[in-house]
């Protein structure tokens, strides 16, 4: 405990060091990317071109490492009654009265509204809360408005509603990656809030247990492996397991029916996302195969051309440590503990690299 | 030939050898002229007797026939094609209505309320059975058997997969609306297509069966022709050859001519008027209901489907709105399809009541538009429960204030009289069409037999006056 603990300081006190330096913004981190190309090139299973998918940005995404998220709120962080710098994000926020964020309603776990009841729940949802909470006071539904958002394209990443203003961020399972970051419609991202990584769902083994398949024993097996269409899940399937293994659809849960009916053999995907359909079906589970690659999320903010040097992600990254910090019912372990029905086995990481994406 | 010698043989063989009167008549057949006692204008009189005598009988039978060649075509108006049509509309409607029933039960949360789910039943039985009609009623039509066979398929895996999506909704997993846009992809954009072409084949079939009805009698057009000339200008020569004007069995045969077209022509008019009316007043108007009535199913289950997807099915807002494309140009939406369709449904509408209705329905369709805006404001604007009451007409939306519910359910209970009120016009005036040659066959060969009958006495009489 103390050792994670003494890790958890070290990581966001390096972080907020890196800020320091990551605030001069977009032009620090592609001098360091041009610099030092050798030491962050593509790891194992994500050396992914963006190329062939329409509307991907035509130059490839450029390695991106910790400074591209790691702006923080200059000074102490302001409490509900302290003044905030006039004609800012945060003050557009109070004058309105509410906070907008963006979510899923059909993630299991993350973003779900189990009775259509309009009473969003999970873990994206109570994060987003804590945002309302620190600027509010309080996270009522009076202070905070929930809508919910679609990546157009889950390659560059695009809340259409996130650029049009009508939300001020989202906490939708998103994955930071560099080619979110850099692309024409790009978005700026908090440290991670959760490390998820791509793993395996199959149905349980003959022995009522999880199977131990990973994705690479699959090639030439003549399975399918159903992910959503233009995600690297399904660039990582096609690399590890065979062009043809790969079944493509719309959104992710479509897989969990597909499953369900026998047309696909297995899932491939971010564990967060599994977790959630494996609350749906008992028959399915996750396999016990080490995961492909880690997926850390973040919670997005706008990007606006004119105004490079986001105003919310530094006030947000600030209450987001605060609120990992915390041991109280509201911090995040209690958090993660109560949506996810198991206790964390460690802090969200700030990873040495990025997915390209 | 039997007509003209009476008891002559027809065979020239057996004839030759029997010999005597016999022999003589066949023998004048051949053109021989072995008795000259008898004048030519004799022989020449026997044999015209006999050509219009035959005449006579071919123009009653040209007659007979070409009408029963649109009486065929009118019965089929009136009840094969007539019907076949109505199921294949019945299944396209009830499809289209058990899917947007389907996603309005999905909505509610808990256990959907009975009507509904009776509503989802009913619909499927409905269509079921209407399938098994039509089946029946195809025979041989294998365009029409075969997207029957399709249909009846696809339709246990669409009633499966919404089954599936009911469940998982009872107990709030989100996985069930996967189901949900399953059942519904496969319901829009397989089964009923296939209906759809069922629909297009049975207009089809029915516009044929209306050309033959109405076809222009050419065989008993001709044959009057060339019997009326015939007619006239023995009567002419005759009345030059003796000094009466008038043959009085001539003059018969061409009054019974004359009448036989008269009759004719008129029945044909009235029944082609009757099936003109079928058509405008009846079928076309039916067309066009029933293609709004579909637009409008299909439109509120993009309705649906949006607000059940929490943002992951925006596509069928896009659907039901329209989207504008990369070069700017507009993509109509089915709500704008619609509102078209029922312009035009007032447009051909042909009575007061037609009118009243088709503008009733058009009203309605406004009437609903403004609500589903609304809704979707509500919805955009963090207020989904309401935006899900207006839908499905619940709390406020129950007692007074309208919703799209009762907007919706107004345009269909509209929507609803006006097929009825055009289905009854084409039943009336179909029925009508195939009355309207009733006795005309029977009409026709009594008076082609009667002017037959006159030929044989007129020409008698002239011919006896040589002896």
């Amino acid at each position: 405990m103390k050792t994670k603990h003494s890790r958890l300081v070290r990581a966001w006190g390096s972080a907020a060091v890196v800020a320091a330096v990551g605030l001069t913004a977009a032009c620090g981190q592609t001098e360091k990317g041009a610099s030092k190309p050798s030491s962050v090139g593509p790891r194992g299973g994500e050396g992914i071109g963006s190329g062939a998918i329409p509307g991907a940005p035509t130059a490839p995404p450029k390695p991106c490492g910790p400074e591209a998220t790691a702006a923080t709120w200059h000074g102490p962080l302001p409490g509900p009654n302290d003044p905030v710098p006039a004609g800012g994000t945060l003050d557009k926020i109070r004058k309105r009265g509410f906070l907008t964020v963006g979510i899923d309603l059909n993630t299991e776990l993350f973003g779900y509204d189990p009775h259509h009841t309009n009473d969003p729940q999970g873990f994206d949802v109570d994060i987003a809360k804590q945002m309302a909470r620190a600027i509010f006071g309080a996270s009522d539904p009076a202070h905070i408005q929930f809508r919910v958002v679609t990546l157009a394209d889950p390659k560059t990443g695009e809340f259409a509603q996130l650029h049009n203003g009508n939300v001020d961020l989202v906490v939708r399972t998103t994955t930071i990656t560099c080619a979110r970051m850099q692309g024409d419609k790009r978005m700026s991202f908090s440290n991670p809030y959760y490390t998820a990584a791509q793993k395996l769902l199959m149905p349980l083994g003959e022995d009522g247990k999880p199977q131990p398949t990973s994705l690479a024993q699959l090639k030439g097996t003549g399975k399918k492996v159903c992910a959503t269409k233009n995600s690297t899940a399904i660039d990582t399937i096609k690399a590890q397991a065979g062009d043809d293994a790969a079944f493509p659809v719309a959104n992710a849960l479509d897989c969990l029916a597909l499953l369900q009916q026998d047309q696909v053999d297995a899932i491939f995907t971010d564990d967060a996302l599994l977790r959630g359909m494996e609350a749906q079906d008992p028959h399915v589970a996750i396999t016990t195969a080490p995961p492909v690659q880690k997926q850390p999320y973040g919670i997005v903010t706008g990007y606006d051309p004119a105004k490079p040097d986001n105003d919310l992600t530094p006030f947000v990254n600030s209450v987001l440590a605060k609120v990992i910090a915390d041991p109280g019912p509201n911090g995040w372990r209690s958090l993660f503990a109560n949506d996810l029905g198991m206790s964390p086995d460690s802090l969200p990481e700030i990873p040495g690299q990025y997915p390209l994406g | 030939m039997t007509l003209a010698t009476g008891r002559a043989p027809t065979n020239p063989a057996s004839a030759a050898a029997s010999g005597g009167a016999g022999a003589a008549a066949a023998a004048s057949v051949q053109g021989q002229p072995p008795e000259p006692a008898r004048p030519r204008t004799d022989r020449r009189l026997s044999r015209l007797r006999v050509v219009l005598a035959v005449g006579a009988l071919l123009f009653g039978a040209a007659g007979i026939v070409s009408t029963q060649v649109r009486a065929d075509g009118a019965d089929d108006v009136k009840s094969h094609s007539g019907v076949l049509i109505q199921q294949a509309e019945e299944i396209y409607h009830r499809l289209s209505d058990a899917d947007a029933t389907a996603a309005t039960i999905y909505l509610h949360v808990g256990e959907a309320p009975k009507p509904l789910l009776d509503n989802y039943d009913k619909d499927l039985k409905a269509a079921q059975s209407a399938l098994l009609a039509a089946t029946n009623e195809a025979g041989g039509d294998s365009a029409a058997k075969n997207s029957l066979d399709q249909i009846a398929q696809q339709l246990p895996i669409y009633a499966k997969l919404n089954a599936t999506a009911a469940a998982n909704n009872l107990v709030g997993y989100p996985v069930g609306f996967r189901y949900l846009t399953q059942a519904s992809n496969l319901m829009q954009s397989t089964i009923l297509p296939q209906a759809q072409k069922l629909s297009d084949t049975e207009a089809k079939n029915l516009s044929a069966a209306e050309d033959t009805a109405t076809q222009f009698p050419w065989l008993m057009v001709t044959a009057a022709v060339i019997l009326v000339v015939v007619l006239l200008v023995v009567q002419v020569r005759e009345s030059r050859r003796t000094n009466r004007v008038f043959n009085l069995g001539l003059l018969g045969a061409t009054v019974g001519l004359v009448l036989s077209l008269l009759w004719a022509a008129s029945a044909d008019l009235v029944q082609s008027g009757h099936l003109d009316k079928a058509k405008k007043r009846g079928s076309d108007q039916v067309s066009i209901l029933a293609t709004a009535r579909i637009l409008s199913l299909q439109a509120r289950t993009d309705e649906m489907l949006t607000l059940v997807g929490r943002g992951t099915a925006d596509n069928m807002e896009a659907d039901y709105a329209g989207t504008t494309d990369a070069s700017d140009h507009h993509v109509p939406g089915r709500e704008e399809l619609l509102a078209d369709t029922l312009r035009d449904a007032v447009g051909i509408a042909t009575d007061r009541t037609g009118t009243d209705l088709a503008t009733r329905a058009s009203e309605d369709e406004g009437a609903w538009r403004v609500q589903h805006q609304a809704l979707r404001a509500l919805d955009q604007q963090n207020q989904y429960q309401k935006a899900v009451d207006s839908a499905l007409g619940e709390r406020s939306f129950a007692t007074g204030q309208t919703g799209a519910k009762q907007a919706f359910d107004k345009l269909q209970d509209d929507l609803e009289q006006a097929i009825k009120h055009s289905e009854d016009a084409f039943r009336t005036e179909a029925k009508a069409g195939a009355d309207a040659l009733t006795g005309l066959q029977i009409g026709l060969g009594v008076l082609a037999v009667a002017m037959a009958g006159a030929v044989l006495l007129g020409l008698g009489r002239r011919i006896a006056e040589y002896h």
